[in-house]
């Protein structure tokens, strides 16, 4: 059993909104199965660039985090928040404190932490 | 509408009804062609349609009654005879009467009410009764569109009623150009909310569909304006998402009773009453055992939670403007000191009879613990004010000031019900009030220059408030042109402050405005640009135990983030040792501990990098920093700091625990003692020094930078 | 943001121009379906679309479908315009695709406050 961890990271930039959910999906899929050694991927997914998310490119931060656990490996978020969108996502609710960079996004979007790995 | 689109509406309008006589007359020859029926349709239906807008809502009225006639021949329910084609004729002739005469408003006359009577008996037997048109509206919602709702009267005078909402999008609503994001927002915009969005339905990669919609929410709401104001926000999306508003009883607010867990759970239809029942016989916290027990799933739980603690928020506001007593600041400052005096008691009292190991003592000590827990949070709430009074102020120096500089500018704000303590509020004030001045002064540029770069020419201002663990934050975002890195280097140089070859971070370099007498404005203007004002700012939040960080994107803005300690007596501290002494770390800082690999590359001065995460981090050690003499353990600790994203390790002998400790400030005598920022005296009556997590931090970085 | 209205009476287009001008949007006029569409294939990208149903050479209907089998435009807010007596005009308009609708007559600030409502 590989039990090595690969880091892979991928910065986002721009705006994420639905027109986009498509080319993201790919992108992270590609990301998560890179690894062709059966190592696990551990993602850092960048946001510093990012300027703004839709509930589309949210939901797919869930299904990757899904699937990098079932592959063993994780999915983390990193990098600070440009406060135009923590204030977009705070005013849409879904995030209810200023979180300010990837951890804190990730600690206060609803059960990101406890997703659980599905197939 | 618009007075000055009537002309454009009057020539449209005859040119209109000269093509219908044309038609009409066509038809007259060949009534079958239905293209011919399809055109005098539309001619009458853009002037119903746009009649109204310009001011000519008679004739508008008047052409309904004749659409309907013109719809069922389209359809083919009823021939084009002689009596249409007259009729029609007729009809024609008067709607251009009646616009000549601008006519715009009243009762139709005689020859009007003929026709009216004529178009109906031609209709009867032949078209479905369109005479009422919200008959066939699709949805409530739609109604209400239309024309003013009865059912939109307010609901009590003032009246807060709580609406639980639960919406469920169509796997489909994006592809109709709808942005679930965006119901939210308005919804949220109505009045208090909380919603927790439920992602669970969302499948792993290879199964997602990228543009389905998997997402659902739970939501309660309170508003005084009604549930039609609700509905209305999903008034397109009606069908497309499962939508149920149910308005919550009414507050039960004697006696400030809220409602139970289970008690919203069974409401909400989450569990059945007996499952219920099971899961309280159990001793435990009802969530967990109902998470253990699989009875109800933890997005259900989620909502619920935080529906309970919605209704306990606005129920808490309900009553706050109830009844209010005012009592003298000084009495309020005397009552927290002597419940920080308690505090340090109850820590030696729980310290003593831990070492005594008498049951009975401990017993005692622990729930004095707790209540001494609660009394100084208890205390300390009654101090703390929200900081939107402050905010308000804000404005009229941003009002006055725009003016001044010849800037439009806009002051959003934002957490106006933050709570922070009175003290640090009023000591706020100075600082903000710079850092406003110099985001409008320097920061925003003049309109034509914001034109140019193809920025709105307003720029605007935002200033917000929240919780960050256990401090609050601060945020003063302007949209302006950033930080100029380059001339400040330039001008650090220039006065000596950064060697000619030196190299500083941006987070560095941003640091240096915070110098004394520190400005690269080109012009000293009358506001600000002297060099005063950034120091002071820095000063003073410095001296409230909190921290000052910029972020500057260039040519999008600047962002200056104060970080303030809830409030001043009182921190939760890590308590650590190093040999005889004892330090304590604030808690709210600290990330966590780990061992130190043995001598892990500590340099001579004591300084290191070590990983910690995928990161390197600078360590320090502070038995070097604090030369305290004595022994070195083989086996000691790092305690990662975080402080803004960057994180230093402190190397301790030996990590003790949490304490909650009241800051007992440093006499004059050590004001220029860096790197400590306070002292406190333990339960066993000796003194531990606070360590300035900030400034420590910010040396070992300035340490690192010079080793490379 | 750009606006592409879609109308054949010229006064309520301008009108509508006029309005969201005033708000400092930018608009782009067509005079039915088949010139809305024109208006597409022409390289600009438009953040709303509001149109018509009743047209001649195209109705808003099929402009609508016809939009939404266009990659760019499989997301773009559009709204109908439809009068009262035409609720059946509501439900087709959205089964082809449409965000929501305005229904004339309408004032000034019902306009501006629906084009927020699904845009921006």
């Amino acid at each position: 059993m590989a039990t090595a961890k690969k880091n892979a990271r991928v910065k986002l930039h721009g705006s994420y909104g639905i027109e986009r959910a498509e080319e993201l999906a790919q992108q992270l899929k590609s990301a998560l199965a890179e690894n062709d050694d059966g190592s696990r991927v551990l993602l850092e997914l960048d946001l510093a660039g990012v300027t703004e998310l839709d509930l589309s490119a949210i939901q797919l931060l869930y299904a990757a985090k899904k699937s990098a656990l079932a592959g063993g490996g994780d999915l983390l978020l990193v990098g600070m928040l440009k406060p135009a969108l923590s204030a977009r996502l705070r005013s849409s609710t879904l995030i209810s404190t200023h979180a300010a960079d990837g951890p804190a996004l990730a600690e206060a979007l609803p059960s990101f932490l406890n997703t659980e790995a599905t197939r | 509408m618009i007075d000055k689109f009537k002309d454009a509406f009057r020539e449209e309008a005859y040119e209109l009804l000269s093509q219908l006589e044309d038609i009409l007359l066509e038809l007259e020859a060949s009534p079958k062609d239905l293209e011919l029926i399809n055109a005098a349709f539309r001619a009458i239906h853009t002037i119903k349609g746009s009649a109204g807008m310009f001011g000519f809502e008679k004739p508008g009225r008047f052409a309904h009654d004749l659409e309907n006639l013109l719809d069922a021949c389209r359809a083919g329910k009823r021939e084009v005879d002689k009596t249409v084609i007259d009729l029609t004729l007729r009809a024609r002739d008067k709607i251009r009467a009646m616009i000549e005469q601008d006519e715009s408003e009243g009762s139709f006359d005689e020859e009007a009410q003929l026709l009216i009577h004529e178009f109906r008996a031609a209709c009867t037997g032949y078209c479905e009764d369109k005479a009422q048109p919200q008959a066939t509206a699709p949805s409530a919602a739609a109604q209400r569109d239309g024309q003013a709702s009865p059912s939109a009267a307010p609901a009590g005078a003032g009246g807060i009623r709580s609406y639980r909402i639960r919406l469920v999008p169509a796997r489909d609503i994006f592809l109709s150009g709808t942005r679930p994001l965006k119901l939210l927002e308005e919804l949220a915009a109505l009045s208090v909310m909380s919603a927790v969005a439920n992602f669970s339905a969302v499948p792993s990669l290879d199964t997602l569909d990228p543009e389905a919609c998997y997402t659902s929410w739970d939501a309660i709401l309170s508003t005084d304006k009604g549930i039609d104001a609700i509905r209305d926000v999903f008034i397109f999306v009606e069908d497309q998402c499962e939508l149920s508003i149910d308005e919550l009883g009414e507050a039960d607010d004697e006696e400030g009773h809220t409602k139970k867990l289970g008690e919203i759970l069974l409401e909400r239809g989450a569990i059945q009453k007996p499952a219920l029942d099971d899961a309280l016989k159990s001793q435990r916290k009802l969530g967990e055992v109902l998470i253990d027990t699989h009875a109800v799933s933890s997005s259900e739980l989620q909502a619920a939670l935080a529906e309970q603690d919605h209704l306990k928020r606005v129920q808490e506001k309900h009553v706050d403007t109830g009844s209010s007593v005012r009592v003298a600041s000084e009495k309020l400052d005397q009552l927290v000191d002597l419940v920080g005096e308690m505090v340090t008691l109850q820590a030696r009292l729980s310290r003593t009879s831990g070492e005594l190991a008498d049951t009975g003592l401990s017993s005692i000590a622990e729930q004095l613990e707790r209540l001494v827990s609660q009394l100084r949070d208890n205390a300390m709430s009654i101090r703390m004010l929200p900081i939107g009074s402050t905010f308000s102020k804000f404005r009229r120096v941003v009002r006055d000031l725009s003016r001044d500089l010849g800037k439009q500018v806009d002051l959003l704000t934002e957490g106006e019900d933050t709570e922070l303590d009175k003290t640090v509020i009023e000591r706020l004030n100075d600082p903000l009030v710079h850092i406003i001045r110099n985001s409008l002064d320097h920061g925003i540029e003049q309109p034509h220059e914001r034109k140019a770069k193809g920025k709105p020419e307003g720029g605007t201002i935002c200033l917000s408030a929240s919780h960050s663990g256990a401090t609050v934050e601060i945020r003063v975002s302007d949209d302006g042109n950033g930080l100029n890195l380059e001339a400040i280097r330039n001008k650090a140089r220039e006065r000596g402050i950064m060697g000619p070859n030196e190299e500083l971070s941006e987070q560095d370099t941003m640091q240096l405005i915070f110098r004394p007498s520190f400005s690269t404005a080109q012009n000293v203007s009358a506001v600000s640009g002297r060099g005063v004002g950034m120091d002071v700012v820095k000063r003073e939040i410095d001296a409230l135990g909190g921290g000052v960080y910029l972020e500057s994107k260039p040519g999008q803005g600047t962002t200056v983030v104060l970080s303030i300690p809830l409030t001043l007596a009182i921190i939760e501290g890590l308590l650590v040792r190093i040999g005889g002494e004892r330090f304590v770390i604030p808690l709210s800082c600290v990330e966590a501990c780990v061992e130190l690999e043995e001598q892990e590359g500590l340099s001579e001065d004591g300084s290191a990098l070590i990983h910690y995460r995928g990161d390197l981090i600078p360590i320090v050690d502070l038995r070097r920093s604090f030369a305290v003499p004595g022994e070195q353990p083989a086996l000691r600790q790092v305690v990662v700091a975080n402080d803004q994203g960057t994180r230093t390790g402190y190397v301790v002998d030996a990590v003790i625990g949490d304490y909650q400790t009241v800051i007992k400030p440093l006499g004059r005598l050590f004001k220029e003692a860096e790197g400590i920022s306070g002292a406190t005296i333990l339960g066993d009556g000796t003194v531990a020094l606070i360590i300035d997590h900030k400034r420590v931090s910010e040396a070992a970085r300035r340490q690192k930078g010079r080793v490379h | 943001m750009t606006i592409l209205v879609i109308d054949d009476s010229a006064a309520i287009r301008q009108s509508i121009t006029y309005i969201l001008q005033q708000e400092g949007y930018t608009t782009v006029e067509a005079s039915d379906g088949l010139e809305g569409l024109a208006k597409l294939d022409g390289g600009d990208k438009f953040d709303c679309i509001i149109t018509d149903v009743n047209m001649p050479n195209m109705d808003g209907i099929s402009f609508i479908r016809k939009a939404r089998e266009n990659p760019k435009f499989k997301f773009t807010p559009i709204l109908v315009l439809t009068t009262e007596s035409q609720g059946s005009k509501m439900n087709e308009g959205k089964e082809a695709g449409a965000t929501g609708w305005i229904v004339k007559p309408f004032s000034a600030d019902k306009l501006l406050a629906v084009v927020k409502k699904v845009a921006e």
